[in-house]
């Protein structure tokens, strides 16, 4: 054993010696540790860590098999998304101790405070004291043992697992009810205890999840979408249109509100309501038009990570394995690779596949920590933290219960054949004070090698981003509300969030606003939907745009928007067998690809029409808005002359 | 050939007659050389409307029938559904329906309407697709055949087991009566009983489709003219036109090519005792359509790809085998046809009949002599379809080689489209563009769409020369295979990713690295505007208003799915569940009336009427107070009597607010206005002074006008204008708001919420979640649904709307829908922001402090 002193060393120091400590089996003694936070985060090998005094936030967070042994009290969120191992704090524990954790033991000996447990999916997390408020608060699976009483509302919203208390059930949660245990649950419960020395008389409540909201009591009528289309134009009988009466009827015959995929679906003013000044249809003669022009991007090294680095501006959006197959999301790894850009995991972990067809990959990490690990930060090029998006900002991941399928549903660690509604905000970050709290952590757990992103839904971008250049963010994923998605409702879809121009108007303008103008790298997206967009939008100020739906339809979408339904006619949307038999992941990986090369050489085009060599030479000063709306939005000159 | 359609498809403008800017051709639309309307007849057929879709069949293909069977179906190669799970079964969807269609199908017969007249020469695909468009323009034309009927290949060249001669006589008669200036001269040669001189003197243009009959030379030792047993495209004429044409024994075919495996399938059913096929290509290079080849090896067809023809055995002037020698390749580096040989690789095989088809040229001594037929074709510009005569145009296989039928038929439209444009005397006429249109017809709900395979029409196998090999579909198949269809034609429903743009985007996804014309179309097209959708004419809508997420900012805790508050008080002693009331069924059916007060009473919400929704004596006495539907009663002043039983009076004042007598039957009873935006600046005053509870915004042109809401987008600027003032008394909180026109959704009653009302007034929308029908500016009730069933949509409808309410909410970080407030709303069109107040969702610029 090894004694490290706190007092002496930096976190940041300590975590690099104990990584290395791990490799070699060698154990260590923390004294001096002053309530510092990230003590032992990110470790991944099998070594006792004693911590002589009380730790901070995350103690022992984002491991897989270390043992701690904490002697005094810890802060927020000890054991933060533990996989293995054990975590056991002589004292009390602050709010949502184990937090996501995916397996191993929490042993609390004295209170654990609020939410403890909240989004756990395996593993035991125990209190010998007592609970503040909605203990177990949405648990997927695992255990959570508190000896004394429950606390408030607990089991709140819970989808799985067992909570067993044995003082007070001071109130039930939403949707959790009394069990009765079973005598081997209870010899199991009675063994950890006698296991961590915790001697326990009287009996045991268990509760577990009623079940009565997991799944939508009606299903959506597989309805093919309305074959001609008329968006409202407020003239006449159209306020009234088919699509208003479907809406009405469909509502009046499921008794919930409508799912469906992809993004707002009427006309918003966008970036085809912008021109170039320049008259460029002649774009494209020189065949050698790639070559000249300066299209590589870095992004991300504002804090010493290791940049992404693009070979063009532009990503692919995140998308979940689970919204989309396996097939589609390897294709998508393959053509980020061919074209030299970055993939993104999107919600509920990273497919291996994937990852070792993708280059570049960023790993997402969502509020319900659906297959968060830390391994897959590690073999992450760059960290996200979802806040929203924007198809339905302010609210969860949904993945209906057709394509939660066991295997979808072990990758994210949770049951299988619910109607998946993640929860709309982080356990530990409530805002901008704990999302810099968060960040560190990531940091921590990653060796400060990797960029850090959030992906953000356009709202009050033009404040949040201010946060978010102050907590220490890389960069920002800014999704405008045409932005598509997997499931949403669809009055959800259409009209939170503003549009995609907005947002990055309001963005650029809030960074203005503090004199920081260029110091947050910004990537667009919401409807981006050719290397026309992208031109506009960096012309605008993005320093890259991502493709979402537009990666499915090069794809071979048709654009149903019945992702949600789970049967998608061409296999990317869809975890059947027999559909996702029909994707050719090869064919549609070139497909991809080649949208992407017709992308580059359109901006490419683009840009060496206006006589720049480098893609960043692009400015307001090039565009003209051809609409009051979109001039309104982006302050550009309003010229219906440039209409072409 | 097989792309002749898709060049410019992405950068030219396709309007149909709904002057759709978006309506962009299919791809298999696109992939069919005649434009069919595909997906509207598939469309047509799912629906049972066979005459239609046969309608739109015929109208870019006067062989229908033909191409049902026979047809290469470039089409199905570019089926989009043909990339994940099978192609849509085209063609035999077309058999389909031309198999139903009566002998009776006639199009009304077009009379000769113009002086000029046209020779064609030749009766098959190209020359009669021809004369058809030409006489439906008005000439008459004279069709010149060399046989003694009409058909060309379709009659002399397809095996009668591919294709029921019947058939094509049907296509061909219902031509003939549809175009009565169709002369004919059958048994006329040209050269012979007719010369060109002769046709040109006659007429003002002639078209030259002559097609291919004569057999190319194999060039080998042992090629005799004469040679007992040694055949080429006579053997499949003989046969088609009812010759004896039995065989024996083994027979060779030598050929790659779809004559090649017609020939070979018409041998097997000619009696030979074993049918081989020899070909230079590979099986993979083999020009002879895929299907085709299934089908000849199922007949069992023995195919010997990579051989060449090296020698001809015979003995006494009778064939007795053939030598071949390997082929290493066909095309040389540049793609020429120059094949290669191992000459240490040969083989022999015995046969008694040895079949050439290895390709066919034109014949014609008068057209070379002329020098307009040279090397075996017919030599015209495919641009101008013009031979070096400029009155003499040609089409068909004759001058543009050996395709297929739908080929033929495509150069027939072209060919007549120049030589209108000839006689009609335009120089340089614009390009012949293939008409593409759609009929946009409905898409049926069949919710298996998804998942139902490709079924494959039965191979009935080899019987007699005219028996048919294949059969087509049922009706249920049928259903089921149209039901496939993706329906490319239709609109996706997505203003962003409309099928314009999806068709760019699957474009770009199939377009080369350097392929530059192609990408430059691309771009192109891509750089065109969008027309303005909020043109000046547009009103102020709901719609476009939109709510601000909480992300970083405004976090609430309490995380989770939908709960949120939706109780709702106005005045003092209205107590709601919902933030909802609802007006407009006093004229409805009784059924409806009843249906809709048991869903109110069990949603907790309000009625708003000139009546209540039940009798409030018999049910005072049958249920608890606190069982009603609560009523808020609607009074003309002067002509309607307050009811002591409502719970609340609300005046209609509309655009002129004026004094009232209103008492309050009791204290509970609420007093309310209902004012459109004209009357506010008198109302407000008028209410606050005389201790209203509630002022009722209508923004329609009238509460107390039946479905008054119909008409169009609401006035919303009733809202702002009441708060304007409201605020500039400062005494907001002193009144509440109610709204009413044009709520749709829960969303649309969120916004009203976030306005600074209290609740929103539903009349339409629940008429139509009950099963109303809109018609004439009205909701009919009159089909069949039980009150049990228009309760059971109404409470389905509430909750449903609710949950909407309650999850925009949610969204903006509140747990209360009363919380949503005017700063969670942002409008994103100058005109909306201007009859609301609300501000543009960004433009503001940047402020000087934070």
């Amino acid at each position: 054993m090894v004694t490290i002193d706190l007092a002496q060393t930096p976190v940041r120091k300590l975590n690099e010696t104990l990584r290395g400590f791990g490799a070699t089996h060698q154990n260590a003694e923390i004294i001096n540790p002053d309530a510092k936070h990230y003590i032992g985060v990110g470790l991944i090998s099998p070594i006792l860590v004693r911590i002589r005094g009380s730790a901070g936030y995350y103690c022992g967070g984002l491991c897989d098999g270390p043992h701690f042994q904490v002697d005094k009290n810890v802060s927020w969120g000890v054991g933060d998304n533990l996989l293995r191992g054990s975590i056991v704090v002589g004292g009390n524990a602050s709010a949502i101790a184990g937090v996501g954790m995916r397996g191993g033991e929490i042993v609390v000996k004295g209170n654990i405070g609020s939410r403890a447990g909240q989004v756990m999916k395996k593993g035991t997390l125990c209190c010998a004291g007592n609970a503040n408020f909605m203990a177990g608060y949405m648990m997927y699976g695992g255990r959570v043992i508190i000896v004394g009483n429950s606390g408030e509302r607990v089991g709140e919203d819970m989808m799985g697992g067992e909570i067993y208390v044995g003082g007070n059930v001071d109130s039930l949660g939403n949707d959790a009810v009394l069990a009765d245990p079973s005598s081997t649950e209870i010899e199991s419960v009675m063994t950890f205890l006698d296991r961590y020395d915790l001697p326990f008389r009287g009996a045991f409540k268990k509760i577990v999840c009623s079940g009565k909201t997991l799944r939508y009591a009606t299903a959506e009528p597989r309805l093919r979408k309305l074959p001609f289309y008329s968006f409202s134009s407020g003239a006449g009988q159209d306020y009234w249109n088919v699509k208003v009466q479907e809406d009405i009827r469909v509502k009046a015959q499921i008794g919930r509100y409508r799912i469906r995929g992809y993004g707002a679906s009427r006309h918003l003013p966008h970036f085809s309501d912008i021109a170039f000044k320049k008259d460029i249809a002649g774009a494209g003669k020189d065949p050698e038009v790639i070559s000249k022009i300066n299209l590589r991007t870095f992004i991300g090294d504002n804090h010493g990570g290791r940049p992404l680095d693009l070979s063009m501006p532009v990503m692919i959006a995140p998308m979940s394995f689970g919204a989309l197959s396996a097939q589609m999301k390897i294709a998508l790894g393959i053509a980020s690779r061919l074209s030299g850009i970055s993939e993104n995991s999107g919600e509920g972990g990273m497919l291996s596949a994937e990852r070792a067809e993708a280059r570049q990959m960023i790993a997402q990490c969502l509020a319900g920590r659906l297959g968060w690990n830390v391994h897959d930060m590690k073999r992450a090029d760059c960290v996200e933290i979802y806040i929203s998006q924007g198809a339905k900002p302010g609210l969860g991941g949904q993945l209906m219960a057709e394509k939660l399928t066991k295997e979808i549903a072990a990758v994210r660690g949770i049951p299988a054949g619910m109607d998946l509604r993640s929860p709309s905000r982080h356990p530990d970050i409530l805002g901008g004070d704990d999302l810099i709290m968060k960040v560190e952590e990531f940091r921590e757990a990653t060796g400060w090698r990797v960029p850090i992103s959030i992906k953000l839904g356009a709202g009050r971008i033009r404040d949040d981003i201010k946060i978010a250049l102050k907590d220490g963010i890389d960069f920002i994923e800014l999704d405008g509300m045409q932005g598509g998605t997997g499931a949403a409702g669809s009055e959800v879809a259409e009209y939170v969030g503003i549009p995609t121009i907005s947002g990055l108007q309001e963005a650029l303008d809030g960074l203005e606003e503090i004199e920081c103008a260029g110091r947050m790298p910004i990537v667009l997206m919401g409807g981006i939907k050719d290397g026309v967009d992208a031109a506009k939008a960096i012309a605008l100020g993005a320093t890259a745009v991502a493709f979402g739906s537009t990666m499915l339809i090069a794809a071979g979408c048709i654009t149903c928007m019945q992702c949600s339904v789970g049967s998608c006619v061409i296999g990317a949307a869809t975890q059947d067998p027999e559909h996702t038999k029909r994707f050719d992941i090869e064919k549609r990986a070139i497909q991809i690809h080649r949208f992407l090369e017709a992308v580059r050489w359109q901006l490419a085009a683009i840009v060496s029409e206006h006589g720049y060599a480098d893609v960043r030479q692009m400015s307001r000063k090039d565009l003209v808005a051809l609409t009051p709306e979109a001039a309104a939005l982006t302050r550009l000159p309003y010229d219906p002359g440039y209409r072409r | 050939m097989s792309n002749l359609n898709a060049e410019n498809f992405v950068s030219q403008e396709h309007h149909d007659e709904h002057h759709d800017s978006d309506y962009t051709p299919s791809p298999c639309q696109r992939g069919c050389p005649v434009g069919t309307d595909i997906p509207s007849y598939v469309g047509f057929v799912a629906q049972g409307r066979f005459e239609e879709a046969f309608n739109v069949i015929r109208a870019n293909n006067p062989f229908g029938a033909v191409c049902g069977r026979v047809c290469a179906m470039p089409c199905e190669s570019q089926c989009r559904r043909g990339e994940s799970d099978g192609a849509v079964t085209i063609r035999n969807l077309k058999r389909f329906v031309t198999d139903r269609m009566e002998d009776n199908a006639y199009l009304p017969p077009v009379p000769v309407s113009r002086s000029k007249t046209i020779g064609i020469v030749g009766g098959g695909p190209a020359g009669l697709t021809a004369a058809q468009d030409l006489a439906e323009a008005g000439y008459e034309v004279h069709v010149y055949e060399k046989s003694n009927s009409l058909g060309g290949m379709m009659t002399h060249g397809i095996p009668v087991f591919r294709l029921p001669r019947s058939l094509v006589e049907r296509d061909i008669d219902r031509m003939l009566k549809h175009c009565p200036g169709i002369q004919l001269h059958l048994n006329c040669a040209l050269g012979e009983q007719v010369g060109l001189d002769e046709l040109k003197a006659k007429h003002d243009a002639v078209l030259l489709a002559i097609g291919l009959w004569q057999d190319r030379r194999l060039g080998v030792p042992g090629e005799q003219p004469g040679l007992k047993g040694l055949c080429g495209i006579s053997f499949l004429t003989d046969a088609n036109g009812g010759k004896q044409v039995s065989l024996e024994g083994n027979v060779v075919v030598v050929g790659g090519g779809n004559v090649a495996i017609d020939v070979a399938r018409t041998a097997l059913r000619a009696g030979a005792g074993g049918v081989e096929l020899f070909c230079l290509e590979s099986r993979e290079q083999m020009p002879a359509w895929d299907h085709e080849v299934k089908e000849a090896l199922a007949e069992g067809v023995v195919i010997h790809p990579s051989w060449g023809p090296k020698n001809i055995l015979h003995e006494g002037g009778s064939v007795t085998g053939i030598e071949f020698v390997r082929c290493t390749s066909v095309f040389d580096a540049s793609g020429c046809f120059n094949p290669a040989y191992d000459p240490k690789i040969t083989r022999t095989v015995e046969a008694k009949t040895v079949l050439l088809a290895i390709g066919l040229s034109a014949q014609n001594p008068e057209l070379e002599r002329l020098g307009i037929l040279e090397r075996g074709r017919v030599n015209a510009d495919f641009e101008t379809m013009q031979t070096r005569d400029p009155k003499v145009f040609a089409a068909g296989d004759g001058a543009f080689g050996a395709s297929a039928i739908v080929y033929a038929i495509h150069h027939g439209h072209r060919a007549a489209y120049y030589v209108n444009a000839f006689l009609e005397g335009r120089e340089n006429p614009e390009p012949y563009r293939i008409s593409w249109n759609t009929r946009r017809v409905p898409l049926i709900q069949d919710s298996r769409w998804e998942t139902l395979a490709r079924e494959e029409q039965v191979f009935d196998g080899v019987h007699s020369l005219s028996a048919e090999s294949q059969t087509t579909y049922d009706w249920d198949t049928a259903k089921r295979q149209a039901a496939r269809c993706l329906r490319c034609d239709t609109e996706t429903g997505m203003s962003d990713y409309s099928r314009r743009t999806r068709e760019h985007i699957h474009a770009m996804a199939r377009t080369a690295p350097g392929d530059l014309p192609v990408l430059t179309e691309i771009l192109k097209a891509r750089l065109k505007p969008r027309d303005n959708p909020f043109p000046p004419e547009r009103p102020a809508q709901l719609d476009d208003l939109v709510f601000l997420p909480a992300a970083l900012t405004r976090l609430v805790i309490d995380p989770y799915r939908e709960h949120c508050s939706t109780a709702t008080r106005i005045g003092s002693s209205l107590t709601l569940r919902q933030p909802y009331i609802f007006t407009g069924f006093d004229e409805a059916p009784e059924a409806v009336r009843k249906a809709l007060a048991s869903a109110l009473r069990s949603a907790g919400c309000a009625y708003l009427g000139f009546r209540a929704l039940e009798d409030r004596a018999a049910s005072a006495a049958s249920a608890p107070e606190t069982e009603r539907v609560p009523w808020l009663q609607l009074i003309v002043p002067g002509r309607d009597e307050p009811q002591g039983a409502a719970d609340g009076l609300v005046f209609v004042m509309g655009e002129r607010c004026r004094p009232i007598s209103a008492a309050r039957a009791h204290k509970n009873q609420l007093l309310g206005l209902s004012v459109a935006a004209a009357a506010l600046c008198e109302a407000i005053p008028y209410a606050l002074e005389n201790g209203f509870d509630l002022l009722l915004l209508d923004g329609t042109p009238g509460i107390e006008l039946p479905w008054g809401e119909l008409c169009g987008a609401p006035d919303l600027s009733v809202i702002r204008d009441a708060l304007r003032t409201l605020r500039k008394l400062n005494r907001e909180e002193e009144i509440d708001l109610l709204y009413f026109g044009g709520l749709r959704s829960g969303t649309d009653v969120a916004k009203v919420l976030a306005a600074n009302c209290k609740a929103g007034v539903f009349g339409a929308a629940m008429g139509i979640a009950m099963g109303g029908i809109m018609e004439n500016g009205r909701i009919a009730f009159e089909n069949g649904l039980s009150s049990e069933e228009r309760c059971h949509a109404a409470q389905n409808w509430i909750k449903g709307t609710a949950q909407e309410t309650a999850i925009i909410a949610r969204c903006t970080g509140k747990t209360n829908v009363h919380n949503l407030e005017p700063e969670d709303m942002r409008a994103i069109t100058l005109a909306t922001a201007d009859a609301t107040d609300i501000p543009l969702a960004s433009g503001r610029p940047p402020r000087d402090y934070f």
